[in-house]
């Protein structure tokens, strides 16, 4: 066969998403936070890593209950605060959000960023003078090193582990190089769109 | 979404996202926030739906399945691994063969199993695969014959170019179901090209049979990757390549669903370190490989010298089971950044690829060297940054611990020159980024 003539050979580039979700332009930075609670996120604030010889247990439950039960602790120590007198801000200064990283890789990276969303509504309604009182830092507890990639990619401040080896992620796989890498995604944000929906409906049940 | 969060928030542009950064970083560049890579693709700091690009990828439609490697040195064993290994559900198994066999005794009892069977032959006898396929008529077989692929690492034809050829047609002629044909893009990436090359050449490599043997051959050749560390990069170069070899297909009027093998890349595997930090890479490796659409995922590289060689045990088949749950090819569609990625390793790839048939074809240019220039200028800017800290392998340029030593890792010295001889062109040679050092410490413990 005669060799081909490639030269006019041209890629057609796509600008349209094939879906797209209400949630999808909060950004890093700014209430709700859904991509970090740093507009610069890891580029600017290293990843902080602790080890830990905690045995951690992952009790078996969906991130949808481990969120409401969150949203619920929360409101309970808010209304603690104010009883002694304290301003939201004082109070949200004290508070985070711990979390065990099961194997579902996008429901862990979902639950993050679904968590910084509904922190944010939930403290809304308590007018806090200081932004920062917005931002919810995550601290990522796991328990196989593997787990440290979700953890990273759904953007925690800290990871607890027992051991070192989650160092090879921030280190050599360059996931730490841009902001939320998965964003966009159609199955990631439909995950976060769902959990984020039943884990306040859940919580509004459960608080009434 | 109900209206939960758009009632109390409001959305961000990229442009006021940018802004916010700018005022945050109090005077400094923001250019700081860039990385380039050596592709020569910038990853921005963030990505956003106001520059959402795509392209249209085919991805496959199967889950893709685990392969386990067997070098058969005895039939009996080999036989009995394989066995097992079917016993615990692995789909696909890959035998290493360094010399003719005994097929009845190793398959005898692996028929109908609805396994496939990948071989991987040192040496090019086409009467021997001959027979080995009526064996395996009924299975789905994939050859692997690369006899370009085979130039390229050995710097030889098996015999001649012209038989090489020859025998190749008449084992495609006579087994038409087969798998018969790979493309060795995994020897690219061992010795150093990085993800836009590795796609490039990949297209001008298939090209050559392509131009050979017609468009038709085009849904019976696999393409080997090797897998490297940078994540995101690697889940893209898997995509753009199926783009990009369809877009070609479309100039021999056809249509494909390549089969893509992928196992861990040896550029970053290193004797510095535990076993375990190797496994980590290895699985993260696959994990780049599940998402970037691949049909067939080994953990295992064919690396003799580690005395613990990577296994995939059971409870690390778990997240990735998870991930087929989530029918992982999928989950990428419209992310942000790996598809403005996909994007631009698929546009200069195509470059290269046009620049590569345009100095007439990558045979051509394996005979006059370029390819193996190219590669090697890659390698060696791997290399140097590698050397003074910028790309980072644990336990080897960084979070070094100095008790470990080599010796409990290897049972010989793995570092010795192998002879040369003559060959046609310039072979090109895997080299992982921290032999260099290992050298220098065996020297000094022995």
């Amino acid at each position: 066969m005669k060799r081909k003539d490639f030269s006019k050979l041209k890629i057609t580039v796509q600008k349209e998403k094939d879906s797209y979700f209400e949630h999808e332009d909060f950004i890093a930075g700014v209430a709700p936070n859904l991509r970090g609670i740093n507009s610069t996120m890891y580029l600017q604030t290293p990843l902080e890593t602790k080890i830990s010889s905690d045995s951690f247990t992952k009790e078996n439950i969906t991130p949808e209950i481990e969120l409401s039960i969150f949203l619920n602790e929360s409101l309970r120590a808010i209304e603690k605060g104010f009883e002694a007198k304290f301003t939201i801000d004082t109070i949200v200064s004290e508070l985070s959000f711990e979390t065990k990283i099961g194997e579902n890789h996008f429901d862990e990276i979902a639950k993050m960023r679904a968590a910084r969303m509904l922190w944010a509504k939930l403290i809304k309604q308590f007018n806090p003078k200081n932004q920062r009182s917005f931002a919810l830092k995550i601290n990522a507890i796991i328990t196989t090193s593997f787990n440290a990639l979700p953890a990273i990619l759904g953007g925690c401040q800290q990871i607890t582990s027992k051991d070192t080896e989650h160092l090879i992620f921030i280190e050599e796989t360059g996931i730490t190089k841009t902001i939320d890498p998965w964003a966009g995604a159609t199955y990631l944000e439909k995950r976060t769109e769902e959990i984020t929906d039943k884990s306040w409906l859940l919580f509004k049940k459960n608080s009434i | 979404m109900s209206n939960l969060l758009t009632d109390d928030f409001e959305p961000s542009s990229a442009a006021a996202w940018k802004q916010k950064i700018q005022f945050e970083l109090h005077g400094e560049d923001y250019k700081t926030l860039l990385t380039s890579t050596n592709e020569g693709i910038t990853i921005k700091p963030f990505y956003h739906s106001d520059d959402f690009e795509k392209l249209e990828i085919p991805v496959p439609n199967e889950d893709f399945i685990f392969c386990k490697h067997i070098l058969i040195t005895s039939e009996e064993a080999a036989s009995k691994t394989a066995l097992n290994s079917i016993k615990q559900g692995i789909k696909s198994l890959k035998f290493i063969v360094k010399k003719e066999f005994d097929f009845e005794t190793v398959f005898s009892k692996l028929l109908n199993k609805e396994v496939d069977f990948q071989f991987e032959f040192s040496f090019f006898s086409p009467i021997f695969i001959s027979e080995l396929a009526e064996k395996l008529k009924n299975e789905t077989v994939y050859f692997n014959i690369d006899i370009i692929g085979n130039l390229a690492k050995t710097g030889n034809w098996y015999k001649s170019f012209h038989d090489d050829f020859k025998n190749l047609e008449s084992i495609i002629q006579k087994y038409p179901t087969n798998y018969c044909i790979a493309v060795h893009v995994d020897l690219y990436q061992n010795a150093g090209a990085n993800t836009v090359q590795q796609v490039a050449y990949a297209i001008s490599h298939v090209n050559e049979y392509l131009l050979k043997f017609g468009g038709e051959i085009a849904n019976k050749i696999q393409f080997d990757f090797a897998i490297g560390s940078n994540y995101f990069f690697e889940i893209s170069k898997l995509r753009a390549f199926r783009y990009l070899f369809n877009l070609v297909l479309n100039e021999y009027n056809t249509k494909a669903e390549p089969k893509v093998f992928a196992q861990p890349s040896l550029r970053n595997k290193t004797l510095f370190g535990t076993d375990l930090n190797n496994l980590l890479r290895s699985k993260t490796e696959c994990s780049s490989a599940v998402f970037g659409g691949a049909n067939t995922i080994s953990i295992e590289s064919n690396n003799s010298f580690f005395t613990n060689p990577i296994e995939l045990k059971e409870n690390d088949l778990n997240s990735f089971i998870l991930l087929k749950e989530d029918s992982a090819q999928n989950s990428v569609t419209d992310s942000y950044y790996i598809e403005s990625i996909t994007k631009q390793i698929a546009e200069k790839a195509l470059e290269i690829f046009k620049e590569i048939e345009k100095g007439g074809g990558f045979l051509s240019q394996l005979k006059e060297g370029t390819i193996q220039r190219k590669i090697k200028e890659n390698a060696q800017k791997e290399q140097q940054q590698f050397d003074c800290g910028e790309l980072v392998i644990v336990g080897a340029n960084k979070y070094i611990n100095e008790t470990d030593t080599l010796k409990p890792n290897l049972s010989k010295n793995p570092f010795k020159e192998k002879k040369s001889h003559k060959t046609l062109i310039i072979p090109i040679i895997p080299k992982r980024l921290t032999e260099k050092l290992e050298q220098k410490k065996w020297r000094n413990e022995t």
